[in-house]
């Protein structure tokens, strides 16, 4: 059964499915291509036999020819790949000539080179600092993460995008396989909720300017300002937390009480060596209130900040 | 692809292509060698002899949605399988996706298309996107998020009104000094389930207003609401403070507008942006009653019944930044580019009083100095960038980044009363007599990054980077960073790459004054009567502000010997010296390996494998501080030190295969994964100190599945699927009764722990 609780949420997406419903499908495919001289050209080799199918790209924003802001219409495939007159000869010793621009990692044309063609259109936006990038300077081709010649290009969907990111991160695939991690796996939140891949002025190429910026866009109550602030947290919430995944609770970088007596060395219990000899004894009630339950945060609750006129130790 | 005939006569009719004609004619020379090869050229309407595939063009060329619809069975109850998708009570579930694109053909003369994409509707983790317009013209975005959160399904409370901004006790508590005392806090114990649940509904429009200028717009509004857990205190020092961690409500709604006006062409590119969110919360506080009769320290009214406590809950508050971004092309290989962002963070929610206990607000003769904050942070972000790739080998970036967090709050001094318990204190040595500390943050960062090919296949990448910071209300007022990179990378063959990665970073500062907070944050009348003039130990240096020495290095390793094998090996080791830190973080040391490997044995099938090992060991020391006399002496006793390893292993791991059949009939694939952790804090003491071993931290979560897909027509497939997981976790800190602690009632939960097997059969329709 769906639970009770769900039929309320369910109204707005069935509400949104049946719009869709009422409109009416614009067109059909056809086969135009096939008389269609700008790519048959191409796609008299190129055909549906390929293991690397090139007739999608029929499929993909790309190829609307009424769109003015595709190139596709006036000049086909060559839009991208260039003339490529040498490679439309018949093979030499040396086998056939590439493509002018060939969309390959490793391939002929070099990977600056190959960016070079999508930059052309898509440089602006959140593009706009994708030269002089990380993923730029180490010379990562737009196809590396993008695949053109399909409908449905992995990398732009929540769900399927991890693929592209974890073929070079590969220790994040562990890292949000840990207890403690953001709804990753299943796909609820993806890296470019938080990243933007083609560069940004954020460190790390974060989507916003700043840690902390990026991190409200989805915890907004953290952002305060309050009365009492607890600096770090205001400063840069990785000095506590690990993003894509921890060990501990709550994706903290230690367990407490030992995180906080990393800053917090003061006299009495603040300072107490913490071991286990807080855990629980034979009898009931035994155990350290600084170690068992929520630890430190049984009592200092507050660690993003108090806006409480009687909260400067972060307890209201 | 078709067979073709081979050889350069297999083109017999020589013709040329207009575009090869055109290009021929405009380049003389070379015009000559490719009219002599004119016979190598195909005729555009020669047949290939190869016949056509109808059924394979079909679905390269035309775009296919689809629906699933059917059903799933969950065999056990967790909160944590489920606690992101809903999906943690035995039972069954409904399975609904949907994927509908209409557009056009590729050549139709309107570029009009809508799609509307659903996923997980019959779960609580649903959404739905619809988008619509003309492509190159508009579109407009519609969409609904939901993402639910489960927390614990094994808590319990004493509380009587969760959800609300009032909990109250149980009629007839029996209250105690401490939870012994309390003989019906078992009995009293109700579940309480603890969740979130993000709704999220959004709008968004863009418009291109010429070739080279659109317009964008959107706006989001999200609703969470649920549980959460909270420590909650009444009391405040000298042993009086008496806990209880209680339900939280959350009942937030967060609003964000954004609209920003770009222009793009080859040259140059230029962005305006204003972005808007409004965040509310619909509780300012949250008041309980206090569980704990009336002891030593309490003022009058605090102890049970008469007494209650009250937290703040987060404050209403306002962001709004507005920004411009520019770059400009110098030429082919060069480009500058600048981003200029002024935003403002504010919040001015009315103040709780001191407290909600009404003998004690008697007390008040200082009051608040003001009725709410007025809290205000200004931010500055300017950041300058100037790239080449000055020749194919060589490439540089050089960076600027200016961040500054003016925190503009005004700065007053409050006399709080100490945890809804005690009597306001305004006496000129009161530890009571606070002022806040609204700290500001300034960081300069210039970075140069520079890449040079050696050879063709070698290549070599190196960064130098400086950071200097500015903090105010801070034990270290200017901080500087200094850190150098590099990396090598080399191809062997076309089919194995290699990289090694180095990184050394050195951070330093200002005169650690790890006095100041505590100077700046209480009364003269108070600093004075405390032996040192500190709080923290003077030796202690926080984590973030220490100076610090990091080391990194990784190699990186693709191995593809042939087109069916692809190996990646990537191993890391990190490490970071606090080299000045007597108390605090000592080091951390990271190491960490993966192994990742895909083989397709067969055409249509592929198998994969991956392992991730992870080992995390940090150093920490500290003093054990006794007040009084013994306090100054206690810092440098070697027998009071203690010392904290903790150490973090993760091994995750994972096998799977996928086969599709040669007619595309049949696809069969099964997943294993394996995450285990393991977490260790080990404790050892001076002399004058006890400590006892700590239990291992263990999570160890095991999933297996199988699925399918027999497609039946041209459009229908059964999908078919069944999962297996178990996961077996043990906390020393969560798995104990609510009574266990003295000072403290908690929620008595139990460390996740389940086996479950998952069933789901879905029919596919394509059309």
């Amino acid at each position: 059964m769906i639970p009770v609780r769900a039929v309320p949420g369910m109204v707005v997406p069935v509400l949104l499915v049946a719009f869709a419903a009422l409109l009416q499908p614009l067109a059909v495919q056809a086969n135009a291509w096939e008389t269609d001289d700008k790519l048959r050209t191409c796609t008299r080799c190129h055909d549906e036999g390929e293991s690397h199918p090139v007739l999608s790209i029929l499929k993909t924003p790309h190829a609307v020819v009424a769109d003015p802001g595709t190139p596709f219409a006036q000049e086909g495939c060559a839009s991208c790949h260039g003339a490529s007159e040498q490679h439309m000869r018949a093979p030499g010793d040396a086998g056939r000539a590439p493509p002018d621009i060939s969309f390959k990692e490793g391939g002929a044309t070099p990977v600056a080179r190959q960016n070079a063609v999508c930059l052309d259109c898509h440089e602006g936006s959140t593009r706009m600092h994708w030269r002089g990038s990380t993923h730029e300077m180490q010379d990562v081709g737009c196809v590396g993460c993008h695949d053109l010649h399909t409908g449905h290009d992995a990398v732009l969907a929540k769900d399927t995008q991890t693929i592209a990111c974890f073929g070079c991160h590969a220790e994040k695939r562990a890292e949000i396989m840990r207890p403690s991690s953001h709804p990753i796996l299943e796909g609820k939140v993806a890296c470019s909720d938080c990243h933007n891949p083609h560069g940004s002025v954020g460190p790390s190429n974060l989507t916003e300017r700043t840690v902390n910026e990026t991190c409200y866009t989805c915890h907004a109550e953290k952002r305060g300002p309050f009365l009492w602030e607890h600096p770090p947290a205001r400063e840069d919430c990785t000095i506590c937390h690990k993003p894509h995944g921890s060990v501990h609770p709550a994706l903290l970088t230690h367990r407490g009480p030992w995180l906080c007596q990393q800053c917090h060395i003061a006299q009495q219990h603040p300072s107490t060596a913490y071991s286990g000899t807080g855990l629980p004894g034979e009898s009931i009630p035994s155990g350290a209130q600084q170690v068992l339950g929520k630890n430190c945060m049984n009592c200092h609750s507050q660690v993003h900040g108090s806006n409480h006129p009687s909260g400067p130790r972060l307890t209201r | 692809m078709k067979v073709r005939p081979e050889g350069p006569n297999a083109r017999s009719q020589p013709v040329l292509r207009p575009l090869c004609v055109a290009l021929m004619l405009a380049l003389a020379a070379p015009a000559l060698v490719l009219a002599q090869e004119d016979d190598d050229f195909f005729e555009l309407d020669e047949p290939t002899l190869a016949p056509s595939d109808p059924a394979l063009i079909a679905e390269l060329t035309e775009i296919r949605n689809y629906v699933e619809i059917g059903a799933m069975y969950v065999s056990d109850d967790s909160f944590r399988f489920g606690r992101y998708t809903g999906l943690k009570e035995e039972g069954g579930y409904g399975v609904l996706n949907i994927d509908w694109f209409q557009r056009g053909a590729y050549d139709a003369p309107d570029a009009g298309w809508w799609r509307i994409v659903g996923r997980d509707l019959g779960l609580r983790s649903r959404s739905v996107a619809l988008e619509g317009g003309r492509q190159g013209s508009y579109r407009l975005r519609l969409h609904y998020d939901q993402i639910p959160s489960f927390r614990s399904d094994s808590a319990a409370t004493i509380f009587r009104g969760a959800g609300s901004d009032r909990l109250t006790l149980p009629s007839g508590w029996v209250a105690g000094a401490n939870t012994a005392g309390m003989p019906l806090l078992l009995p009293s114990l109700e579940p309480v389930d603890f969740y979130q649940e993000r709704q999220r509904v959004g709008v968004g429009f863009d418009r291109r207003l010429s070739q080279r200028w659109d317009f964008t717009s959107s706006a989001r509004h999200e609703r969470k609401d649920g549980l959460k857990s909270f420590g909650a205190v009444i009391g405040n020092s000298g042993g009086n403070p008496r806990a209880v961690v209680i339900p939280e409500p959350v009942d937030y709604e967060t609003r964000e507008f954004e609209f920003a006006a770009r222009y793009t062409d080859r040259k140059a590119q230029f962005q305006a942006r204003y972005y808007v969110s409004l965040f509310d919360n619909a509780n300012a506080g949250l008041t309980w009653q206090n569980p704990y009769a009336a002891i030593g320290g309490w003022g009058p009214g605090v102890g049970h019944p008469t007494g209650f406590g009250r937290i703040a809950l987060p404050p209403d508050n306002r962001f709004h930044q507005a920004s411009v971004a520019g770059a400009y092309n110098l030429s082919e290989r060069t480009r500058i580019s600048a981003d200029l962002a002024m935003g403002r963070m504010s919040q001015n929610d009315a103040f709780l009083p001191f407290t909600v206990n009404p003998e004690l607000a008697a007390s008040i003769t200082q009051p608040l100095p003001r009725s709410s904050l007025d809290g205000r942070i200004d931010t500055t972000s300017v950041n300058l960038r100037a790239t080449s790739r000055t020749s194919d080998r060589f490439n540089w970036s050089a960076n600027y980044r200016y961040d500054d967090r003016d925190n503009r709050t005004p700065r007053n001094e409050y006399v709080y009363i100490g945890g809804d318990s005690q009597n306001q204190d305004t006496g000129e040595t009161s530890n009571r007599r606070r002022f806040n500390e609204p700290a500001s943050y300034r960081e300069h960062r210039l970075r140069f990054d520079a890449g040079y090919r050696l050879a063709d296949r070698t290549r070599l990448t190196g960064n130098l980077e400086r950071r200097e910071i500015d903090r105010t209300h801070s034990e270290r007022e200017r901080a500087r960073e200094t850190s150098v990179g590099a990396a090598l990378t080399h191809q062997f063959s076309d089919g194995f790459n290699a990289a090694v990665r180095l990184l050394h970073a050195e951070r330093s500062g200002s005169t650690y004054h790890g006095e100041e907070p505590f100077v700046s944050g209480y009364a003269p009348g108070y600093v004075a009567t405390v032996p040192g003039g500190w709080e923290n130990a003077p030796g202690l240096r926080k984590p973030h502000l220490a100076d610090r020495d990091r080391d990194r290095v990784s190699l990186m390793a693709n191995f593809s010997p042939s087109e069916r094998w692809s190996i990646g090996l990537d191993a890391s080791y990190s490490h970071d010296d606090y080299k000045r830190s007597e108390l605090g973080l000592q080091s951390a040391r990271i190491r960490a390996y993966t192994v990742d490997v895909s083989w397709a044995p067969l055409a249509q099938t592929t198998v994969y494998g991956f392992y991730s090992y992870e080992n995390m060991d940090f150093d920490q020391v500290g003093a054990s501080i006794r007040a009084g006399a013994n306090r100054l002496l206690d810092i440098d006793d070697p027998a009071r030190r203690w010392a904290v390893l903790h150490s973090d292993d993760i091994d995750t791991g994972g096998i799977g295969a996928n086969w599709t059949s040669q007619d595309r009939k049949w696809k069969l694939g099964t997943d294993y994964v394996v995450a285990l952790s393991r977490g260790d804090v080990d404790v050892s003491t001076g002399a004058a100190l006890n400590s006892a071993p700590l239990p291992t931290l263990k999570t160890r979560m095991h999933s297996a599945s199988v699925h399918g897909d027999y497609r039946f027509s041209e459009q229908m497939t059964l999908r078919a699927r069944f999962s297996a997981e178990k996961y077996r976790s043990s906390d020393w800190a969560l798995d104990v009764p609510a009574n266990q602690l003295a000072n403290v009632i908690g929620l008595g939960e139990d460390s996740p722990n389940y086996r479950l097997n998952v069933i789901t059969l879905s029919l596919v329709y394509q059309f």
